[in-house]
Parts: C-alpha cells; sequence; structure tokens
C-alpha cells in the first residue's frame, strides 16, 4: 500500500530530532510555554465566565437607577408605587446597598440590605450560611458575612460583631450572625447582608430614598416595554435589564485592548520568530542532510514525509505538554500568578476554586494557529531545497 | 460544578440579587461592573487614568454606552 506509514522514516525522524539535542529543546521550549500561557488565559475566562452564566437566571430582570448629574443617586421610594401601577409587573422592590470602606484594612465590603429576615431568606440562609444562629437574628442587629469578610474582621480582632462607623463619626455595633459557605465564595466573598433598617442606620440613608428599584415582571416577553414605559415616567433613570447583565457578562473580557492585547502581540510575535527561523532558509548542514539522503536515493516526497514527522512529532509534543500543563496549573493549583491579572490588588483576596470545564473550542484555536503553522514553515523550505539537484546541493 | 453548588450559588445571587464575581473588589466599578459605566473614573477626574490593575483583564459593562461600543446590534438582536 502507498499511502502506509512508514515506521523507518518515523524512526528516522525521531533520531534527527535527538541529534540535533538543544535546538529542538529550545523550540520545544518556547513552544509549550507559548501553548501553555494562551491556554491557560483562555482556561481562566471561560471558568470566569462560566461561573457568571450559571447564575445569570436568577438576577433581576429590571434594575432601576437614577442618575443625576452624571453620577448614580438615591432613588424615591415612592416610584415603586407608580412603576407597580404599569401593567404586567408583578413586583417592585426597593433596595438598599452600598461599598463600606473599612479603613483599617484598606478593603471595600458590599453591604446589602434585605427586608427584617423574612421567612423566604430564614431558607435561603439555611442553605448558604453556616453558623447560623435564628434566634439571635431576631433579638439582636446582625449581620450574615462572607468568608473574606470575616476573615478581615478576625485580623482586625472582630469575632463577634463589628463597628461600622457611620457618617456623623458614632459608632454602629453590628453582630456577626453567620458566614455565607466557602462553596459560593466567589459570589459572596465581599458581601455583607444585613437588614435594611441598620444599612439605612449605618449609611445615613433616608426612609423615602433607596439606592436601586428591582422590577419583577410575570411574562419576560414583556421586558422591553415595561423597560420603555418606566423610562418614560422617570426619564432620569437607567435602567438595566436581564438582557443587559447576560451582554455584559458576555464581555466581561475585553479581548481587543489591555491586558489581552499585550498577551496576544508577545505570543505572536514569539511564536512567528520562531517561524522567522524556520522559514529564512535551512541551515547548510540540514542542506547537506537532504542533499546525502537524495543522492542515496530518497525521493522528495519521501524527505517532505520525513520533514513532515519531524515537524509534527515535535510541536505536537510541545502543544500537549503546554495544553496539559496549564490544565495542571489552572485546575489543580489554581492559576497562581496569572489569577492576580484578575484580582488586581484589591485586598480582599478570593481563594480561586475555578470549575472544570473541558473547553474544545480553546484546544482547537490554540492547536491550529500553532501546528500546522509551524509544519509548513518547516516542510516548505525542505521542499525548496529536496527540489533541487542532489550534487547541487551537497556542493 | 455539581447541582447542589449550582444550587447554592443560585440561592445566595436570588437573596442578594447584584450581579457579578467577588473576584476583584478594588473598585466599586470593577466589582459590579454590570450597574456600572465606563465614565465612572470620570467622576473623580476627567484626566485620571485606569489606576487599578484589573481594569485591564475585566473590561467595563458593555451595556451602558452603546454608542462607544458599537454594540447596537447585538443588543437588538438579543432583544428579537
Amino acid at each position: 500500500m502507498k499511502n502506509k506509514i512508514n515506521v523507518y522514516l518515523i524512526e528516522y525522524a525521531i533520531n534527527a530530532i535527538l541529534r540535533q539535542k538543544s535546538k529542538s529543546f529550545f523550540i520545544v521550549f518556547v513552544f509549550t510555554l507559548l501553548t501553555f500561557l494562551l491556554t491557560s488565559v483562555f482556561f481562566i475566562t471561560n471558568s470566569i465566565r462560566y461561573e457568571l452564566d450559571s447564575t445569570v437566571d436568577t438576577l433581576p430582570q429590571i434594575i432601576v437607577q437614577k442618575i443625576k448629574a452624571g453620577r448614580h443617586y438615591d432613588i424615591d421610594v415612592d416610584a415603586v408605587d407608580n412603576i407597580l401601577e404599569i401593567a404586567g409587573v408583578s413586583d417592585a422592590v426597593a433596595r438598599v446597598w452600598g461599598y463600606y470602606y473599612f479603613a483599617n484594612a484598606g478593603v471595600n465590603f458590599s453591604v446589602v440590605g434585605i427586608e427584617q429576615y423574612e421567612n423566604q431568606y430564614k431558607n435561603s440562609f439555611d442553605k448558604i450560611a453556616s453558623k447560623f444562629d435564628l434566634s439571635e437574628i431576631d433579638s439582636k442587629v446582625s449581620m450574615v458575612v462572607g468568608h473574606g469578610v470575616k476573615e478581615t474582621m478576625h485580623d482586625s480582632y472582630y469575632k463577634e460583631y463589628f463597628n461600622f462607623i457611620k457618617p456623623d463619626g458614632t459608632l454602629k455595633r453590628v453582630n456577626i450572625a453567620g458566614v455565607f459557605e466557602a462553596d459560593t465564595q466567589l459570589e459572596s466573598n465581599d458581601v455583607i447582608v444585613m437588614s435594611k433598617d441598620t444599612i439605612r442606620e449605618i449609611f445615613d440613608i433616608d426612609e423615602s430614598k433607596a439606592t436601586d428599584i428591582v422590577v419583577k415582571v410575570a411574562n419576560p416577553e414583556e421586558i422591553p416595554m415595561v423597560v420603555s414605559k418606566i423610562k418614560l415616567i422617570y426619564p432620569d433613570t437607567r435602567i438595566i435589564s436581564s438582557e443587559d447583565l447576560k451582554v455584559s457578562y458576555q464581555n466581561i473580557f475585553d479581548y481587543k485592548s489591555g491586558i489581552f492585547l499585550a498577551l496576544f502581540i508577545i505570543s505572536l510575535f514569539t511564536f512567528f520568530i520562531i517561524i522567522y527561523d524556520k522559514s529564512s532558509g535551512l541551515s547548510s548542514e540540514e542542506k547537506r542532510e537532504i542533499g546525502i539522503l537524495k543522492a542515496i536515493g530518497w525521493r522528495v516526497d519521501d524527505v517532505l514525509k520525513e520533514k513532515f514527522y519531524e515537524s509534527f512529532i515535535i510541536s505536537f509534543f510541545a502543544y500537549t505538554l503546554g495544553v496539559g500543563f496549564s490544565f495542571a496549573y489552572v485546575y489543580i493549583f489554581q492559576a497562581p500568578i496569572l489569577q492576580n491579572i484578575f484580582v488586581g490588588y484589591s485586598q480582599l483576596k478570593t481563594s480561586f476554586e475555578l470549575p472544570f470545564i473541558f473547553d474544545l473550542q480553546t484546544l482547537f484555536l490554540v492547536f491550529f494557529l500553532s501546528v500546522p503553522i509551524y509544519i509548513a514553515a518547516t516542510i516548505i523550505p525542505s521542499w525548496k531545497v529536496a527540489t533541487l539537484e542532489a550534487d547541487e546541493v551537497i556542493r | 460544578m455539581s447541582s447542589d453548588l449550582l444550587k447554592k450559588k443560585n440561592a445566595f445571587v436570588e437573596l442578594v440579587g447584584l450581579p457579578d464575581l467577588a473576584i476583584s473588589t478594588e473598585a466599586t466599578y470593577v466589582r459590579h461592573r454590570s450597574v456600572s459605566d465606563i465614565f465612572s473614573i470620570y467622576k473623580d477626574d476627567g484626566t485620571l487614568r485606569e489606576y487599578f490593575p484589573s481594569t485591564y483583564a475585566i473590561s467595563h459593562s458593555h451595556t451602558m454606552n452603546l454608542h462607544s461600543t458599537n454594540l447596537h446590534a447585538i443588543k437588538k438582536n438579543n432583544e428579537k
């Protein structure tokens, strides 16, 4: 059979790779590093996006914010009544939430208010919060905090309670009633949940004001219509629908700028240095080798086959190595160092627990960007040499 | 992700009702980027550059300021 794989050619190719140890090692090293870096970044971003997408449907359908003088501003609670009158709206709730800057540790907490521990909330607290004492919540002013918040407070010796500093400088003592489970850390790490009344007191927000309004629409098809109606009644608002949130989640990583642009440019240049080195002509030694092979009776296609095996083995080996490393690096070691790109220098560190996604698209993308190009860059110059007369090449 | 874990996460998100992950808490417009806008930094000073490293990776929300991102078409398609 003509198309049968020639084992001797493969053997020769492997020997050829081993003969040029330092050069092959260098190519494998750079190639592995390149695929490792690219796939790792893609793996991390994919996991983060998967994490986001898994909860996007539980988010509020419509969020209404008030904008004043270009800034987000407190909205009137009265607006809830007007919004409830719009046909199709089944519920509207004024929310109070904000950020508390804890100067001692230099961190921002997200403080979220809920209605004074209604039954429905008690159920969900049971599910997601540990060390949770129901009786305490009813009797005292208390809060449920995320894992990161607890740690930060512990570091400042707040174990049972925390003193919030109110705008007038006085202290508000709030007991820590529970901690959100570590499983939800990516969502809950910096969150403090307490009753709306307590938040109003801490941030000095008037009873008639709220941070934003959340609207529930019975029929999801009607959301755009309800949005336009709210916009008509309150032209000074900014309205974010669940559809907007989905678009926002899709575009969380801007591959066209920032760190990604830098990464892609560097990867591309590194790769093209290898390619340039390969395609800018063979060394005289390699030329001689092809010449001798031809002289002892190899045909052009034998030479090209051998070169194909050689480049395929080396690039595929490096690719698999790179992908294997990045799987281990991202999903077993949780991407140390690289995750700092996404964390920045926020003091309230989340321990990254990225969900495992087997993303074929990324693997194919990196594969087709690297392996075939490398093979082509090896075969084309060899073909140029192999088509010449043998004695011409050796001389 | 196991379904139990997913349920917990969804229960938490339902309770709090706020989008985005607590990966980076450096600035409010990074923490809750979906309910923020790209002009957030402009409020501090019109001549400031981005000074939080995470904003080099985490993009602003593309739902606000549609004119600056040419995403009209995407949004319209989604609404259809």
